[in-house]
């Protein structure tokens, strides 16, 4: 099947799309929703800029879609994102990387539904625990591109996701209930490197800022090698 | 043991992670053997067996549509949970119908007065269910509706036998219900199936 996976440039949307590679389906293209609202309801923000150079490392077009980021109306520059990639790439159908959040897996499904597109989240309410070390395990290199939830404070900023780094959310897990995974907007990451890419994503410069209890890891410079 | 009944299309077997992956881990995460067959693979039930869940599919998904469940229904009338897909074959398979109405995301679900007798949703007022169907269910007189939404049933119950169907999906948001239902399949007397001629059939899942 022709599958169209929107791209965050964080860990699960990549996973995502690499289950679907995985289990014979092709990735015909990419779809990134650029928001212009950094807390976007939908949309994922740290470093989106640069999901052009991970769609470049993986061979795969990527489509790109601006929106203001205001709550639902940005569903509406998503459906005109589907609708295009849809029909520019023969789409038969679209995966996301939603976990947990069924206001995000509800809206897209719902577009799918419209668009007469099968819709995927292989994902969905995963065992996160298993899926981080999945994530290692298959070589997938991905950083912290931003914390917003206490304990995580800055010295997680930039931080790869490896095993010491799931012990430490497991313990955080028990003691705050922080999703492991990130999945309740705890952090967001950025993948560099994944099995399905040809080369690899160099961060070159970058800025870290941390202020009331979150911070961002901004790549500002990257390439790929 | 409870056995897991994958509905999803054959040939799309990512669908296996987002629709029955999510029951197995409940089920097993509560402490109770578990094991999963294909559908069309069924040839028989094990006779450790003491619950079936049949699990649901994508929503663009219509490969059960080819299916029946009657065979394991002539066989089985130990507990079974139907959930979404797995509800519309059950209920369809025993003079129900299934109707086009499509519903994605979470609904309002109202126990009904017999629901909150039940021992699935039995101390339960109003909650939300995750919805994600295309088709929901007319019962026939072999069943009664335990929780209903603004527009159809959503939980019901079979007369005779400990069948039980949900539309929604259970797994997300409400696994309290799949947790239920292992532990009565566990709890539910073994006599039962011995009563009705089931305990000591040969019968192993394929």
């Amino acid at each position: 099947m022709r599958i169209g996976a929107l791209l965050s440039g964080g860990k699960d949307s990549l996973y995502a799309a690499w289950r679907m590679i995985q289990t014979g389906h092709e990735v015909a293209c990419f779809i990134t929703i650029q928001s212009r609202n950094p807390e976007s309801y939908m949309f994922h923000t740290p470093n989106i800029a640069l999901t052009h150079l991970q769609a470049k490392a993986a061979g795969i077009p990527l489509l790109i879609q601006e929106t203001e980021g205001i709550e639902e109306k940005e569903l509406d520059d998503l459906t005109i994102a589907i609708h295009r990639a849809a029909a520019d790439y023969h789409l038969e159908g679209l995966v996301t990387g939603a976990i947990q959040s069924v206001y995000q897996a509800s809206r897209i499904e719902k577009i799918c539904s419209q668009e007469k597109l099968w819709c995927f989240s292989p994902l969905w309410l995963c065992d996160q625990e298993r899926y981080l070390n999945s994530l290692i395990s298959e070589g997938f290199e991905v950083i912290i591109a931003g914390v917003f939830a206490e304990p995580l404070d800055e010295s997680w900023l930039g931080m790869t996701i490896d095993l010491s780094f799931i012990e430490r959310m497991k313990r955080i897990n028990r003691k705050y209930q922080l999703s492991p995974a990130g999945e309740g907007g705890e952090y967001e990451s950025f993948v560099c490197s994944a099995p399905f890419f040809q080369k690899r994503i160099r961060i070159v410069d970058a800025e870290t800022w941390f202020e009331h209890g979150a911070g961002g890891y901004v790549i500002t410079r990257a390439e790929l090698v | 043991m409870i056995l897991l009944i994958d509905l999803t299309h054959p040939r799309i077997t990512v669908l296996f992670d987002e629709f029955v992956s999510p029951v197995l881990r409940i089920v097993h995460s509560n402490g109770h053997p578990v094991r999963v067959a294909r559908i069309e693979e069924i040839k028989s039930i094990d006779s450790a067996c003491t619950g079936v869940i049949v699990c649901g599919t994508a929503l663009a998904d219509t490969w059960y549509r080819t299916r029946h469940l009657t065979p394991l229904l002539n066989r089985w009338n130990g507990p079974m949970l139907g959930i979404c897909a797995g509800m519309q074959m059950l209920v369809c398979e025993t003079g129900g119908e299934v109707l086009h109405f499509p519903e994605i995301g979470m609904i309002p679900i109202h126990p009904t007065d017999r629901g909150r007798e039940d021992i699935l949703i039995k101390g339960k007022d109003e909650f939300s269910g995750y919805a994600l169907h295309q088709y929901a269910v007319s019962l026939s007189p072999q069943w009664v509706p335990l929780a209903v939404s603004k527009a159809t049933v959503q939980i019901a119950k079979h007369l005779i036998n400990p069948w039980y169907g949900v539309l929604f999906h259970p797994e997300a948001r409400n696994e309290w219900i799949i947790e239920r239902f292992a532990e009565y399949a566990h709890s539910c007397p073994r006599e039962y199936k011995e009563q009705t001629g089931m305990g000591d059939k040969d019968m192993t899942s394929g």
